[in-house]
């Protein structure tokens, strides 16, 4: 084809380039008129919005607004801007759409001049969806990264509160044994030498136990809990431990009483069901405020109940499910003289039986523990 | 048992510390008279002669040593009661400066400091309070 046949055939070929363009174009491309009717729009914008054929077809410019109106969440503020840049044809728009079905759009339009007139205005469509929902992914995991991350923490302060409460403990028997001793080593031959070696051997006895307390609460969330399971009574074990509690419970005010129904028998581990009415007792009774406590055990369609219940201080609703975790005390401020007894041992316990504990308090009402054990029946 | 003379209070919720410390002391013709919580020292002062020395452990339950210091300052009757602290906390040495105390016992302590403390507070007659 020659130059002067091409340039004569230009003015033809115009629309046609045009067309070209904005098809080319990856986002969705809408033209308008100053008036606001649609002069252009490209096959990327037919696509974006789902407009069939036969309404692109019919040039219907108020049902083209509809449908695309009704896809969107919110269609008010779209509406809004399209109105508004009709008063102000200078005006440049950058907006976000919604669309029911979850997609999202970034919208952005600029005026189209002819010279200095503004005869028009070009609204493009770009669907940001995936971006957002990448974002939305992000900001979700960067949550549940804070509240891991806080959680971890909390653990931390808890375990160095408890090696601080626990260091403090140890203090309490080593002053024993100091004392003791020395005023052996002065005055060995004073009538008193009995009494003193006996609040030598208690407190060793106590540094052993808390010894072995602290290693246990090592041994059990470090996932290493054996069991020894035997033919037992629960009702037995329960009114044995009580009965170790009467001088502690009359001395702080809270008198325990003990209440068992039913076949109690089951295959269990002594030792560690003997931990667990200790520990819940001793709680019962170190915050049971001087009111009395009560213990409780019956069998229930093969399942043992053990009902400990308190009217003392009770625990914050927040922190209730907490009270399990790994070297958590639940007790706000360091009022409450010693370790609590390892109750983070319970639930490992209770769970390695195939049980469980649950708990139900109320700040300044007292607290309930319920453990739950299935009586897989002895051997006869 | 209500003391006859004067006499050391001993509050500490570890019943070997209570006990060791009664047997020492009375080694030394220091009669004590031991409480393990709050609640019974209060009790225990309310029904006898003030005691010249009150040893107080500020870790117990339901009510702090700290709490029982403060409750035996506002007793007018307990005035001339000198009262030291015991702790085993590194915090313990602040606490009983804060309550003006008269001494401070980092447990574990030796004998010698117990009874140079107690001796030292029974034969001095109240005045300012000492630095811990």
């Amino acid at each position: 084809m020659g130059e002067e046949q091409e340039r004569s055939q230009q003015p033809e070929r115009a629309p046609s380039l045009l067309r070209a363009i904005l098809d080319s174009i990856a986002d969705g491309v809408l033209v308008v008129t100053e008036t606001g009717r649609v002069a252009a729009c490209n096959q990327p914008f037919l696509a974006l919005w789902r407009v069939p054929a036969e309404l692109a077809e019919r040039r219907d410019d108020q049902a083209l607004l509809e449908f695309a109106s009704q896809q969107l969440v919110d269609p008010r503020p779209f509406l809004r801007t399209m109105r508004e840049v009709y008063g102000a044809p200078e005006r440049e728009t950058c907006d976000v759409l919604r669309f029911r079905d979850g997609r999202v759009f970034e919208r952005s339009s600029r005026p189209q001049r002819m010279g200095a007139a503004v005869i028009g205005r070009v609204w493009s469509f770009h669907d940001v969806t995936e971006r957002e929902h990448l974002l939305q992914r992000t900001a979700f995991l960067s949550r549940a990264n804070q509240r891991l991350l806080d959680r971890a923490r909390e653990a931390l302060c808890a375990r160095d509160e408890l090696l601080s409460i626990a260091a403090h403990e140890i203090r309490g028997p080593i002053t024993t044994i100091h004392l003791a001793v020395q005023s052996l080593l002065e005055r060995p031959g004073e009538a008193c030498v009995p009494r003193l070696l006996d609040a030598v051997q208690r407190a060793d006895r106590r540094l052993t136990r808390m010894v072995d307390e602290l290693l246990d609460v090592a041994r059990i969330q470090g996932g290493n809990l054996q069991l020894h399971l035997e033919p037992m009574c629960l009702g037995e074990l329960v009114r044995e431990v009580a009965a170790r509690f009467v001088g502690e419970a009359a001395l702080a005010g809270s008198p325990i009483s003990v209440a068992t129904e039913g076949d109690l028998a089951g295959n269990w581990d002594r030792l560690r069901l003997d931990q667990v009415i200790t520990n819940l007792l001793s709680n019962a009774i170190k915050f049971g405020a001087g009111k009395p406590v009560e213990i409780r055990a019956q069998s229930q369609g093969g399942t043992a109940r053990l009902v400990v219940r308190d009217q003392g201080i009770g625990i914050p609703r927040d922190q209730i499910e907490r009270i399990f975790d790994p070297f958590e005390r639940a007790v706000p401020g360091r009022n409450h003289g010693g370790l609590r007894h390892g109750r983070d041992n319970v639930r490992p316990i209770a769970s390695r039986h195939g049980g469980a504990i649950q708990v139900e308090s109320e700040l300044g009402g007292g607290s309930t523990f319920t453990v739950l054990l299935p009586q897989v029946r002895a051997p006869q | 048992m209500k003391p006859n003379g004067p006499w050391v209070l001993v509050v500490d919720d570890d019943e070997e510390i209570r006990e060791t410390i009664d047997l020492v002391l009375a080694q030394y013709g220091l009669e004590c008279c031991s409480a393990c919580s709050g609640r019974a020292a209060l009790e225990l002062i309310r029904g006898s002669r003030p005691p010249v020395v009150a040893l107080v452990d500020l870790r117990m339950p339901n009510m702090t040593g700290i709490e029982l210091v403060r409750e035996m300052r506002r007793e007018p009757v307990l005035a001339a009661t000198r009262i030291v602290v015991m702790s085993g906390d590194s915090e313990g040495g602040a606490a009983a400066a804060e309550l003006a105390a008269d001494g401070y016992l980092r447990k574990p302590f030796e004998l010698e400091s117990l009874v140079s403390t107690v001796q030292r507070l029974v034969s001095q007659p109240p005045g300012p309070a000492l630095s811990p």
